[in-house]
């Protein structure tokens, strides 16, 4: 099943997601989700049920701003965008996530180490 | 950020729109219009359930599931409106009885004594085998111990039966006095708000001729005048000099003690015959040194008056003192009235909470299915307790409420039925914590019952109950707590019903004993001739005699007389009692009540003359000393010979009298105390000031009353009469305690009686709803009617007679302490006992019959099909 493809979302990282896909401008729900499907090549496995909760967490905290919207298909929908905190949090995710990135593909790729004699 | 939160129907919305867009997708990835909805649903997990942790996330979740739960809870209560109302009028009537009751009790309890320190001040009495444990004082007395203690701070003696005529600005009107010692602001903490209290000088003979005024007649006679000190008015035609006013918060002694409450204070003066030992016509108060106790107080007294009978044999033999604390000897006759009702609204009280857990466990059965199907969808177990803790909080609101109400309603019920039966009640108002405390055991009962279900939800799991047909789970001990519940009420009922069955026998019998006399159509009124106008015995003779003269002149009077202590009034005068050849040890000499009486006396009120004479008008000073005896003093006296001709002495007057008449015994006190010894004596030869006039007639009252006051003032202008009341109304007093106990008792039976059968019919009621089925079989298996029916009564009645036999053994021993409200009637009369058995039963056959009916009328198609 093409599902069985999919990864599973470490923890923590969907808000770092959505906040990345509001860098360029404001979303509502549902582009949020097919965006980042869509920039992952569907290799990401989102519970669409579950980026609500995200998004309420995210606006709690500050870091997103909503409001009533049109959307294209002329549907009433509520926008997302980031806010100055969110933007500054964003930057610091993003280098946390490089350096354990880095962290772990160096683990990775370790040569076998040299028994000390 | 939003402090509110969103609004659920914006998030139901964003939702709705989320899955359109994603079911636009699918629609344009080729899927059919189904199953694109299915698929966009699918990809989003289950809706609801993020609704639900979206929802719970926000602050405002909790008031939400709170509107939610409220709404709920109230459609569920409407279902069953007979349920609801039974629980809601429960809690009321309960809630409502008690609070008013026991405010009522803490009112009486509690403002009786408006002093400061109440608890420091002790009344002194005096003690001797003649006159008793509660018997009076003489002023060397009082002063003896105050002298000579060390644990009371300070000791007043007071007399409070002077009714003067005061006059100021040339009008003349009755004041009521009280005589105080100089010590009396001193125990009663009381500082003067004009002028100064009393001094010793005040109380020598001479100087004696000052007067303390009390605010309200301050206020209302003297219009406030703040410079009234110094001012002279006329007390009894004798002129005296205003020195004080005590202030707006200065409380009088209780009227039980002084007779009236005083308008004005004078001082007790030695000349008063107070130097005599043996005038014993006076009351002591004292005031208790911080830390001292009244067993101190009564040990070093006890020594002291020991000491004077020792010293001065002639006055003070065999005579003691007893220090009581003041609150106890006010209370001393309500104490037990009073017990009684806290222990009846305490039985109204369990059998109300009774009946509440029994309709809480009664609902749970019914509605175990439902909750477990809740559970089963999905419900926390905490949703559910709150909700149907709601349902109880609602029902806690409703009945608290009108309960608060009924409180109200209910005091000023008391109050009203207070004043008219004992007279001097004083001002109630709810108490609320007693409001507090009732309404708290009543809806935590009601809570606790109502969450039941809930909470017994762990035991039985969902799946049981589910399956199960007919019968719930755990119906069973469910069942048995519920019948153990109705036996335990009708057990309370039971005691309850019997305590007061004992009482109301009690007050029957009372007024059936005869008092001696006839005391209808017979009017009394009170009149008190100034001492400085009828300084001498017969100048107070020639004006009752001309009085009862023209009073019996007037038309529609059959006879008028006047006596100088009515019968049945509680009170009376004393006199010492010699007759020759007999020696009492002293201490112990007789002192039966004496009566001055005007010639038609015993006519008047209709009093048996067993043998001998009455007085006539030939009964003067100018005569031989004469005496009526009563038939108990006689049989004392000279128990086997002939009373009449015997010739006896009298402390009063001082002299040897010849009895010329025996009457029947009538009682001084009320009905229920033993017969006292009796002697009567003329008016004519020995005066009297104070008397009360009799007129017996046919005509009413307000006319007599209109009469006796213009043939006072023809025969004395300035005389004024006053405490004017029908013979039947003073006879009333005696018992107005009893009834007013009785009244409340009754009714707090008729409500248990009330409640215990509601909650009879309620268990009986279940019972046949849960029986359906079976009784449907019965039927269908041909049985009658009547079987049925006998089945449904069977059951009631068992239950009635188990609760039954508890509270007929319960009552036979709670009974015991009431003996001391009882009269002429054992704690174990067996009429009451099997009364109360026939009524309970009686009721209970009621209570069944319904439910029973109903259940004849199943049908067993319809049954067998019932779930």
């Amino acid at each position: 099943m093409p599902q069985d493809n999919r990864l599973q979302l470490l923890p923590g990282t969907l808000e770092m997601l959505v906040l990345q896909t509001l860098v360029f401008g404001a979303r509502h729900g549902h582009g949020i989700a097919t965006t980042i499907e869509r920039t992952s090549d569907e290799l990401l496995l989102i519970d669409h049920g579950s980026l609500y909760p995200a998004l309420q967490r995210l606006e709690r905290a500050g870091l997103i701003a909503s409001e009533w919207g049109t959307s294209d298909n002329n549907r009433r929908a509520r926008y997302y965008k980031l806010t100055r905190t969110g933007r500054k949090k964003l930057a610091d995710e993003t280098g946390k996530w490089d350096k354990i990135v880095r962290a772990v593909k160096g683990v990775l790729r370790a040569k076998p180490e040299e028994e000390p004699a | 950020m939003n402090w509110f939160g969103r609004p659920d129907r914006d998030n139901r919305e964003e939702l709705e729109a989320h899955i359109q867009m994603e079911v636009r997708e699918n629609l344009e990835r080729g899927m059919a219009p189904d199953e694109a909805r299915q698929a966009a649903l699918r990809k989003f997990g289950n809706a609801l359930a993020v609704r639900e942790n979206l929802s719970e996330a926000r602050p405002l979740h909790f008031w939400q599931t709170l509107h939610r739960d409220i709404v709920y809870s109230t459609r569920v209560l409407k279902r069953s409106p007979g349920l609801t109302a039974t629980v809601v009028l429960t809690l009321a009537v309960c809630i409502g009885a008690s609070a008013a009751i026991f405010s009522v009790v803490n009112s009486v309890l509690l403002r009786s004594l408006p002093f400061p320190q109440p608890e420091q001040l002790v009344l002194l009495w005096g003690t001797s085998a003649a006159f008793g444990q509660r018997s009076q004082i003489s002023f060397t007395d009082m002063a003896d111990w105050r002298h000579d203690t060390n644990s009371l701070e300070e000791i007043a003696a007071f007399q409070g039966w002077w009714n003067p005529t005061l006059n100021w600005d040339n009008r003349p009107e009755h004041v009521a006095a009280m005589q105080v010692s100089d010590g009396y602001f001193r125990v009663m903490r009381g500082a003067p708000l004009l002028g100064r209290a009393f001094v010793p000088d005040d109380q020598t003979e001479g100087r004696n001729g000052v007067v303390i005024l009390t605010y309200n007649l301050w206020h209302d006679r003297f219009r406030a005048d703040p410079n009234i000190v110094g001012k002279a008015i006329q007390l009894d035609s004798v002129p005296h000099t205003i020195v004080g006013v005590m202030p707006a918060g200065f409380h009088s002694l209780p009227p039980s003690l002084l007779t009236r409450s005083p308008q004005l204070y004078v001082p007790l003066a030695e000349a008063y015959d107070d130097k005599q030992r043996s005038w014993t016509h006076l009351r002591a108060i004292g005031r208790l040194k911080p830390g001292a106790s009244p067993e101190q107080a009564q040990a070093e007294l006890s020594v002291i008056a020991d000491r004077q009978a020792r010293a001065n044999p002639d006055s003070n033999a065999g005579r003691g003192v007893r220090v009581v604390p003041l609150q106890a000897d006010v209370l001393r006759n309500i104490r037990p009235a009073i017990l009684v009702l806290q222990c009846a609204v305490l039985a109204v009280l369990l059998i109300a909470c009774a009946n509440l857990a029994n309709l809480a466990l009664a609902r749970s059965g019914a509605r175990q299915k439902e909750i477990a199907l809740r559970a089963a969808l999905g419900a926390s177990r905490r949703r559910l307790l709150g909700q149907l803790l709601m349902e109880s909080t609602l029902l806690s609101i409703a009945g608290g409420t009108l309960g608060l109400l009924l409180a109200d309603w209910g005091v000023t019920l008391l109050r009203k039925a207070g004043a008219s039966m004992l007279g001097d009640f004083p001002a109630i108002s709810i108490d609320w914590s007693v409001l507090l405390a009732t309404g708290g055991i009543v809806i935590l009962t009601s809570l606790i019952f109502g969450a039941a279900p809930a909470l017994s939800l762990s035991r039985t799991s969902a799946d049981e109950c589910l399956k199960s047909a007919g019968r719930s789970a755990g119906s069973a001990s469910r069942s048995k707590m519920r019948r153990l519940l109705i036996v335990a009420e009708v057990a309370l009922s039971a005691v309850l019903l019997i305590g007061s069955g004992l009482l109301l026998r009690s007050f029957v019998t009372i007024l059936e004993v005869n008092p001696g006399f006839d005391s209808r159509n017979v009017f009394t009124a009170e009149i008190g001739l100034p001492e400085a106008k009828y300084p001498r015995r017969r100048d107070a003779a020639a004006f009752f005699a001309r009085l009862i003269a023209r009073l019996q002149a007037l038309a529609g009077v059959e006879s008028a007389s006047a006596v100088s202590v009515l019968p049945e009034s509680g009170k009376a005068n004393h006199t010492n009692l010699k007759i020759p050849g007999r020696i009492d040890p002293p201490g112990q000499e007789l002192a039966p009540d004496v009566n001055r009486v005007t010639p038609d006396f015993f006519r008047t009120l209709r009093i048996p003359l067993l043998a001998g004479r009455v007085f006539t008008e030939l009964d003067d000073s100018a005569h031989d000393p004469v005496a009526v005896i009563n038939q108990t003093l006689a049989r004392t006296l000279w128990p086997n010979q002939n009373a009449v001709g015997q010739r006896l002495w009298s402390g009063s007057s001082n002299s040897w009298r010849t009895v010329v008449g025996v009457v029947d015994d009538i009682y001084q006190y009320s009905r229920d105390s033993p017969k006292t010894m009796q002697l009567y004596v003329p008016h004519a030869e020995n005066g009297g000031n104070n008397m009360t006039v009799l007129v017996r007639s046919t005509r009413s009252p307000d006319d007599i009353a209109r009469d006796i006051r213009t043939a006072a003032s023809q025969t004395d202008p300035e005389q004024a009469v006053f405490d004017a009341a029908t013979m039947e109304s003073v006879v009333g007093n005696t018992v107005a305690t009893r009834r007013f106990t009785l009244f409340i008792t009754l009714s707090f039976a008729a409500a248990a009686l009330l409640l215990a059968g509601i909650g009879l019919y309620g268990v009986v009621a279940y019972g046949v709803a849960e029986k359906t089925r079976e009784f449907g079989i019965r039927v269908a298996l041909g049985a009658k009617r009547w079987d049925v029916l006998r089945l449904v009564l069977v059951e009631g009645t068992q239950l009635v007679v188990a609760g039954l036999a508890a509270g007929l053994i319960s009552a036979l021993v709670v009974t015991r302490f009431l003996s001391s409200l009882l009269f002429g009637v054992k704690p174990s009369d067996a009429i009451t006992f099997c009364g109360v058995g026939l009524l309970l039963l009686v009721v209970a056959l009621a209570a069944s019959y319904i439910p029973a009916r109903r259940a004849t009328r199943i049908d067993p198609a319809v049954a067998l099909r019932y779930e």
